[in-house]
């Protein structure tokens, strides 16, 4: 285990110097000059502003050297860089805004993990039944259906039938819990829709798969009750592979929060990515990136060490 | 044949693509029907120039926001432009960037995963540690940050979307390769000295054809939804080509006097990527044998009925005439 565990914190480092270098040369490789992107939409530049900004982003310098720059402030002064138009550091503004982010997220998974597992379950062990075909073409539906549009038509359609609309200014969670969660129950319903829709598919899968081998077989023919067979013999096996969807899908959900936020209202990251892009914030967004690709990167860490705990041959592949 | 017996397995091998088409309509209607829609779709995009009742871009200005009815099929927008011509033409936008972003992705995700997979050590640590970093990164972030720095457009977006999901999809590739690369006939082909294009070409790429046809089903839809959730948000195509999602983001501020502006183009991307998915899905289940049905099926009485004429309910395998001989060899 610990070997395992020593190989998989060394590809972690590898995986975490390459999201480093993409996210630096994402906004430096881009065909002509990042300064006159920044401020194509700005009237009123002097030259000498856009020299202040070319010095400020660190752009005067050789690449390499910039990025040795970049991220030995990085790491040894956790200096993200500054905004270029509040002039505060970045770190600041994604740091306040990330709990609204995974608070929709978390509340994303426990909706889609809710929903999906049992009828992921029935449908396996129901192969082929009205019932099955039924929930897989809703389980298509969930994930066909735009979440920008439902969302879109959540907001406006029930205030034009009833006046009414879904409480649309944020509250945090420690000044109001019981407003919070309303307001966090719409957009995320909407996100675990999506996410039921592949892990209700992964689920069924996976159990599929475990209800057609050997042992279970053998346990039918000790004669045990099909309520035992499944929760006592198949489930364990079945549902192992289910946890890597968490780690799958985290990206997904916290990709999916910034049409949510946006549409919803509430000031997460997702929202501040749209912001920033508008106002062509890079150092923002370069913070951001990092930031969310850092916590995906540990949350599937956590989840292969998780998963080679629980089923032992991962370990000795 | 003095038995009855069913003959399992006998059909000659006929034309792949035809046979699959043969089979979907016979095992998986739902998948058939998908295929049916997607078909009509697609004809309407191509001759959209003849089915919708105004030109694209005309205004009419004393009917803005004008309800659905005889004359505007499904309303105005706030321009006074046709809803259902700009739904039709939206529909040409929407496939031309699924089709062609498939068809870089596919491409993409076959040379990353292909060589991969196929040459394995210090290459294929490399090639997956980038895809291992790059799918840290949450697809709409990404997205979103490589759109802004390029100028907005339809070949940009099909580019972007091309590439983010061939990279994504470079491990599906790799993981079938790997399994291919096992099988003996792999290694009878090394034997007798095929060179490495020939293995490619001749003995892998057959082999995972199938996967690939369901990855370009299902990727298809995954592109004209991720472009219409661009345009939706402003990043993805730009006027004055209509898109789906771009009609959406529109309607939001019109959305109390004409819901019908946001209703319809949403119906038209839900039913376009569900019957894409439905198709993915049935050609899925005929093509991964994993998750077809059969003799191996959980909680199935296998085969239980009698035919005219049969004594008793055991079906009997009739083996192809070249395995015949051998048993009497045995």
């Amino acid at each position: 285990m610990t070997a395992f565990l020593i190989k998989r914190l060394l590809i972690a480092i590898a995986v975490l110097f390459l999201v480093s270098l993409i996210v630096f040369f994402s906004i430096r490789l881009i065909p002509g000059d990042v300064v006159k992107l920044i401020v194509q939409d700005a009237q009123y530049i002097t030259p000498l502003q856009e020299a202040q900004i070319r010095a400020q982003l660190g752009l005067d310098v050789p690449i390499y050297i910039q990025y040795s720059r970049w991220i030995s402030k990085l790491i040894f002064h956790g200096d993200f860089g500054m905004s270029l138009y509040t002039n505060r550091p970045v770190i600041e503004q994604v740091i306040s805004r990330l709990p609204i982010t995974f608070e929709l997220s978390i509340l994303g998974l426990i909706v889609g993990l809710l929903v999906a597992m049992p009828i992921g379950i029935y449908s396996a062990i129901r192969q082929d039944s009205i019932g099955d075909y039924i929930f897989r073409s809703i389980a298509i539906l969930f994930i066909t259906l735009p979440s920008f549009w439902i969302g879109t038509m959540v907001i406006t359609l029930p205030s034009m039938w009833w006046h009414w609309t879904p409480p649309l200014t944020y509250v945090a969670f420690t000044a109001n819990p019981i407003e919070n969660l309303k307001q966090f129950i719409i957009p995320s319903t909407l996100l675990g829709m999506f996410l039921s829709g592949v892990t209700m598919r992964m689920t069924r899968t996976m159990m599929l798969e475990v209800l057609r081998q050997d042992y279970i077989r053998t346990a039918w023919a000790k004669g045990l009750k099909e309520r035992v067979v499944i929760s006592r013999h198949a489930l364990k096996n079945g549902l192992i592979p289910v946890i890597t969807i968490v780690g799958n899908q985290a990206a997904l959900l916290l990709g999916g929060s910034v049409v949510l936020e946006k549409i919803f209202n509430l000031p997460g990251v997702g929202y501040l990515v749209l912001q920033t892009l508008n106002i062509r914030d890079f150092p923002v967004l370069s913070c951001i990136n990092l930031v969310i690709a850092v916590f995906i990167l540990i949350i599937n860490l956590g989840v292969d060490v998780a998963y080679s705990y629980l089923d032992p041959r991962i370990r000795f592949k | 044949m003095n038995q009855p017996s069913i003959i399992v397995d006998s059909k000659k091998p006929g034309h792949f693509v035809l046979d699959l088409i043969k089979r979907l309509f016979k095992e998986k209607p739902m998948g058939a029907a998908g295929a049916i829609i997607l078909l009509i779709i697609i004809l309407v995009a191509i001759f959209a120039n003849f089915i919708a009742p105004y030109p694209m871009t005309e205004i009419h200005l004393g009917d803005t926001v004008h309800p659905p009815s005889a004359k505007y099929l499904l309303g105005t927008d706030y321009l006074g432009r046709d809803l259902f011509t700009l739904i039709i033409y939206g529909a040409r936008v929407s496939i031309l960037i699924g089709l062609a972003g498939t068809c870089i992705n596919i491409l993409v995700a076959l040379i990353l995963g292909g060589v991969s997979g196929y040459f394995g050590g210090k290459i294929d640590m490399v090639i997956q540690r980038v895809i291992d970093a790059w799918m840290c990164f949450p697809p709409l972030f990404i997205l979103l940050t490589i759109m802004a720095m390029f100028k907005s457009g339809i070949f940009q977006v099909i580019v972007v979307l091309g590439l983010f999901y061939g990279i994504t999809n470079a491990r599906v590739i790799r993981g079938t390769i790997l399994s291919i690369k096992e099988i003996t006939y792999m290694k009878a082909a090394e034997s007798i000295g095929a060179t490495h294009i020939r293995r490619m070409f001749n003995h892998i790429l057959p082999n995972i054809l199938a996967p690939i046809i369901v990855l370009f089903t299902i990727s298809v839809g995954q592109i004209i939804l991720s472009e219409a959730t661009l345009s939706f948000l402003g990043f993805g195509v730009p006027p004055p080509n209509p898109s789906w999602g771009q009609m959406i983001n529109n309607s939001t501020r019109y959305i109390t006097q004409g819901p019908w502006m946001g209703i319809f183009p949403g119906l038209a991307l839900s039913m376009v990527v569900f019957s894409i998915n439905m198709l993915g899905d049935g050609l899925r289940d005929i093509l991964d044998p994993r998750l077809r049905g059969g003799s191996g099926r959980y909680g199935k009485i296998i085969i239980n009925k009698r035919l005219p004429g049969q004594k008793s309910s055991t079906f009997t395998r009739e083996l192809p005439e070249h395995m015949k001989d051998k048993d009497k060899h045995i």
